[in-house]
């Protein structure tokens, strides 16, 4: 069985996340929508690592069951983060958690639970900034993954196979990603092939789709390539992500366009075994 | 600091949904005010992490969080991130039930539906008493070295299991991290997300447990008070097994594992575990006989395993405290030293000799006072009977010590003892060279992998060259075609100039004749052309200028005759005129063309253009339609190059996916080979310096020593 492996500190996965940072992405989202591209996909990245921390926290703070990249792409490729982590690729969970580049006040008007808006302020760790700057070299900063996850799993050979999530507007300039997406896929551990999933965020059609597992619903070649290169959800992050609501068929892939992904996280299973699997 | 415990609940049933995450419960937590606002927990003070976030501790299923009240009562508050069916109804039926208990492994808790505010929608929490104490991992590893703690956690929790059977409650998820070890050496059972109480039979399980403590059997129908049977054993023999032998936590598990002394994998492949193997051969018979007893189970009755069999309250053997600080602060191998010798027990006291036999001392004493001065050969030559009588003597004293010496009880001891010593360290280097050979196998390994990298590499350089020339030879074809449409277009195009150019012409000659015919050389006026000359010209047929279309000359005898060149191209001659009046009737036609032809057209009429134009047009759709149609057939082959790629990029990526497949396996069961080798070698030599140890104690157990004792009664 594969995609079972438990994921644990003495038998870490990993993480690499890819973010578009060209600048075609100082584009607004769409849909009326004032907010940038790069802010949208910064704020999912800053949240996925917040999400992630959460998950892996225990009695004794954050554990290390995830090492995780931020990889930019744009005027360059190479580590995203700011601040502490700045220049770092593969960072062991507990010290992402740690050192964030700052803590920012957020303020947001949230529903009372009476019917009214009321403002409340919320700490929000930032580690990655929106950039939008240059080309968009997906292909290198496809093969820059390949190479993480291969030197992963060449030295965690059993653990749960290493996540590429790809945060983008889809419009690579340096050839079809398609090819350099399959590469990702060929390194596995023996519990399975490294998984590619991508967000597309695009200003062509404001409907999001949320891992879906046909592409006619998607407006654009830019869409349905990503989507194609999206591995498909393994077995039990479908089990999950019916839990959460979201109909998942054998061929759902992991790609989402224009929504939220940080969901993601919850499909990850970590010690305890899931029901009705196994 | 245990509160009694209250158990209650208040909600109804929820419709099926979404919950939110753990990230997401923790911005909630940021203000409490408002999150909690009309229960008793608004404005609660939430316990923050490093970043001022709420801390949260979380599981699969939930976050809990720690919470202190204005009256300082601390809570630990449990968020759900995932769905648990009827779950209101599970808690109101085991709070109901826990009601009515006294153990002290409960924790109190009341299940709130409307608990927590979220992005505008209430979700259920389950407040809970705080709980001070560790998980189970957590206390083992700051316990490893006390092996009276840990034989009495042992029969503490054999207790806890005995009350929830007794009580007809299953848990559901008996594992580390939900048995919480308090300081005065309790255990309290936390998270009853998938507990079963009598009021919950015919439901299914909410969850079916960790997967390092459960019976690779269970499934979500296995819900009663037996479900912890299999859970119970795992626990309880790792906690038995550490008592005994503390080095087990560092030699059967990784620092970090989330599990006890056993797993997953010892529980689906229990012949072929070797954590389990080490346990069922382990020198301490207790130890061993309740590892094969969960052996059997685990090979016989593993989908229905029998309830737990502790052992007698057992003492603990030699309760030994390691300087453990000290080791952690130590190199690797100087600790693994100072390890040996902190375990390593007193040597054994030396075995001597204690039944000595009467008659065999008197004979010896007599062979060497007699023998002695003289010696065998000296008597050989001093009498041959003698000498016989001598050597049979010593003959008979000889054997009559040796079999004294075997007849010895140390001696068989220590024949045992020295066979053993031999088998442990054969047993010792055959470890060693075993961990050697893998060493090098390891070498082998990284080799096979670095070479099947770089041909993985080549073959997928290959492939997109491949596909590179594939499609510049298709490029190339396609641009040599479009050329030569292009060139047939640009003919095309002259061939249609020419044409306009010929027919302007033809306009043009027209026009010109009918210029000229207005013209009739009768009213002319040249010089000298009457008309009979005129009438002459008229006679072959030049009445106006447009008649003729010039003049040439011959020589006829010795004149030159003029003859008139006819629109035909035939020539004549006019009687009457000569050379002289022909160059002036040219000249008049002359001059006439070319005040005709300033008056000429110089271009076609729109309407003989379009007419021109009509009939190229077919012949430029028809090139323009090849053109478009060789670009279509183009980028189809295009898409079909690499749709054709793609294909095999798939192909490929099977077979590299396969290779790389079988690469992580063999990594994985060397690696596994290597840590159980090294373990393997840890207890051999443990093994074997104990055999040298115990062998040594029977160093005066020899032949001679024997003699000696036999001679003069000291050993
Ligand atoms: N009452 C309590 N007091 C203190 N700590 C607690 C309490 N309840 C739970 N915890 C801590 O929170 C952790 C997670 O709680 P719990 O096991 O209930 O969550 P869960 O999501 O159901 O986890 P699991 O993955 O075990 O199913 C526990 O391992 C324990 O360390």
């Amino acid at each position: 069985m594969t995609y079972a492996a438990e994921i644990s500190r003495a038998n870490p996965s990993c993480f690499v996340f890819l973010v578009d940072q060209s600048a075609s992405m100082s584009d607004p989202i769409g849909g009326g929508a004032q907010q940038r591209k790069a802010d949208v996909v910064a704020d999912a990245i800053n949240r996925l690592l917040a999400e992630l921390s959460v998950k892996c926290a225990k009695e004794e703070g954050v554990r290390d069951y995830f090492h995780i990249a931020v990889i930019g792409y744009g005027h360059t490729v190479g580590s995203a983060f700011t601040g502490p982590l700045a220049g770092r690729d593969l960072v062991p969970l507990s010290q992402v958690a740690e050192k964030p580049a700052r803590v920012e006040k957020r303020v947001k008007k949230v529903p009372d639970g009476a019917g009214g808006l009321v403002e409340t302020t919320t700490r929000f760790p930032v580690w990655v900034d929106p950039v939008a700057n240059g080309a968009t070299p997906m292909c290198r900063a496809l093969s820059r993954a390949e190479s993480l996850v291969s030197d992963w799993v060449a030295r965690h050979p059993d653990c749960f196979p290493p996540i590429v999530l790809n945060l983008t507007d889809g419009e690579s300039t340096d050839g079809d990603p398609a090819s350099a997406a399959w590469a990702v896929q060929t390194h596995v551990s023996a519990d399975g092939a490294a998984l590619l999933f991508n967000l597309h965020v695009s200003a062509a059609k404001a409907v999001p789709v949320m891992f879906p597992d046909t592409d006619v619903a998607l407006p654009d070649t830019y869409s349905r390539t990503l989507f194609g290169m999206s591995s498909l959800l393994p077995p039990h992050m479908r089990f999950y992500a019916m839990q959460q609501g979201v109909t998942a068929t054998d061929l759902t892939r992991g790609f989402v366009y224009n929504a939220d992904i940080t969901s993601l996280v919850q499909f990850l299973d970590i010690g305890t075994r899931a029901t009705d699997l196994r | 600091m245990t509160t009694s415990p209250s158990f209650t609940w208040t909600s109804d049933e929820e419709p099926a949904r979404s919950f939110p995450s753990g990230a997401t419960y923790v911005e909630a937590l940021q203000n409490t005010a408002l999150c909690f606002r009309g229960t008793d927990l608004a404005g609660a003070e939430v316990r923050v992490d490093a970043l001022g976030r709420p801390r949260a501790i979380s599981g699969n299923f939930a976050g809990v969080f720690s919470l202190t009240v204005a009256d300082g009562t601390r809570y630990a508050v449990k968020c759900f991130t995932r769905e648990v069916r009827e779950q209101a109804t599970r808690y109101r039926a085991v709070g109901e039930h826990l009601a009515r208990l006294d153990d002290d492994w409960t924790v109190g808790f009341d299940y709130i539906g409307r608990g927590i505010l979220v992005e505008g929608t209430w979700y259920p929490v389950l407040r809970m008493e705080w709980v001070e104490a560790v998980n189970l991992v957590r206390w083992i590893e700051r316990n490893t070295d006390d092996p009276a703690a840990l034989s009495h956690t042992a029969t503490r929790f054999a207790r806890l299991v005995a009350e929830l059977a007794a009580a007809g409650v299953g848990h559901g998820d008996l594992q580390h991290g939900n048995l919480l070890v308090c300081s005065d050496g309790s255990i309290k059972l936390v998270d009853y997300d998938g507990m079963y109480v009598p009021a919950l039979a015919g439901l299914p399980a909410a969850e079916t447990g960790h997967r390092n403590y459960q019976s690779p059997d269970r499934t979500a129908a296995d819900f009663g008070p037996d479900v912890d049977r299999f859970s119970s054993w795992v626990v309880y023999l790792s906690l038995v097994a550490l008592a005994t032998d503390p080095s087990l936590w560092r030699q059967l598990r990784d620092e970090d594992a989330e599990h006890l002394l056993l797993a997953e994998s010892d529980f689906a492949d229990p012949t072929g575990s070797f954590r389990l193997a080490t346990l069922t051969g382990h020198p301490d018979a207790r130890l061993r006989g309740l590892a094969e007893r969960f052996q059997d189970i685990l090979l016989h009755h593993r989908a229905a395993p029998p309830p737990l069999e502790p052992l007698e309250p057992f003492d603990v053997v030699q309760p030994v405290k390691a300087p453990v600080p000290v080791i952690a602060a130590l190199p690797a191998w100087m600790a693994e030293r100072v390890q040996a010798q902190a375990h390593m027990p007193a040597p054994p006291p030396l075995v001597r000799f204690n039944r000595r036999t009467p008659a065999l001392t008197v004979l010896t004493w007599v062979l060497l006072v007699l023998l002695l001065p003289f010696g065998v050969p000296a008597a050989v030559f001093v009498d041959e009977a003698m000498a016989i009588v001598d050597v049979s003597a010593v003959l008979a004293w000889t054997a009559s010590t040796a079999l004294g010496y075997r007849r010895q009880p140390e001696h068989s001891r220590a024949r045992a003892a020295r066979a053993e010593r031999k088998r442990l360290v054969r047993a010792r280097l055959a470890a060693a060279a075993h961990l050697t050979r893998l060493n090098l196998e390891a070498r082998r390994i990284a080799q096979e992998a670095e070479r099947s990298k770089a041909e993985q590499q080549r073959s997928r350089r290959t492939l997109q060259q491949r596909h590179n020339q594939r499609l510049g030879t298709h490029q190339r074809a396609v641009d040599e075609q479009l050329q030569r449409i292009d060139r047939d277009r640009q003919a095309s195009a002259a061939r249609m100039h020419l044409e306009e150019q010929r027919i302007l012409v033809v306009r043009q000659k027209a026009h010109l004749r009918a210029r000229l015919a207005l013209f009739p050389v009768k009213t002319a006026g040249i010089e000298g052309m009457g008309p009979v000359l005129t009438a002459n010209l008229e006679a072959v047929g030049i009445r106006t200028a447009a008649d003729f279309v010039g003049v040439r000359y011959a020589m006829h005898g010795a004149n030159r005759v003029a003859f008139f060149v006819l629109v035909d191209g035939s020539s004549v001659r006019a009687a009457g005129i000569g050379e002289v009046k022909a160059a002036r009737i040219d000249q008049w036609r002359e001059h006439l063309t070319t005040k005709a032809a300033g008056s000429g057209p110089t271009s076609l009429t729109p309407a003989e253009r379009q007419i021109l134009k009509d009939r190229f047009a077919a012949e430029k759709a028809g090139l323009d339609a090849q053109y478009e149609q060789v670009r279509n057939e183009a980028e189809r082959t295009t898409r079909e190059l690499r749709e054709v790629l793609r294909a095999e990029q798939a192909a490929l990526a099977d077979e590299l996916k396969a290779a790389n497949t079988a690469i992580a396996r063999t990594r994985v069961d060397h690696d596994r080979a290597v840590a159980e080798a090294a373990v393997v070698l840890e207890r051999a030599r443990q093994a074997a310096a104990e055999g040298v140890a115990q062998a040594d104690a029977f160093r005066p157990v020899t032949y001679l020593g024997y003699l000696r004792f036999t001679a003069t009664g000291r050993s």
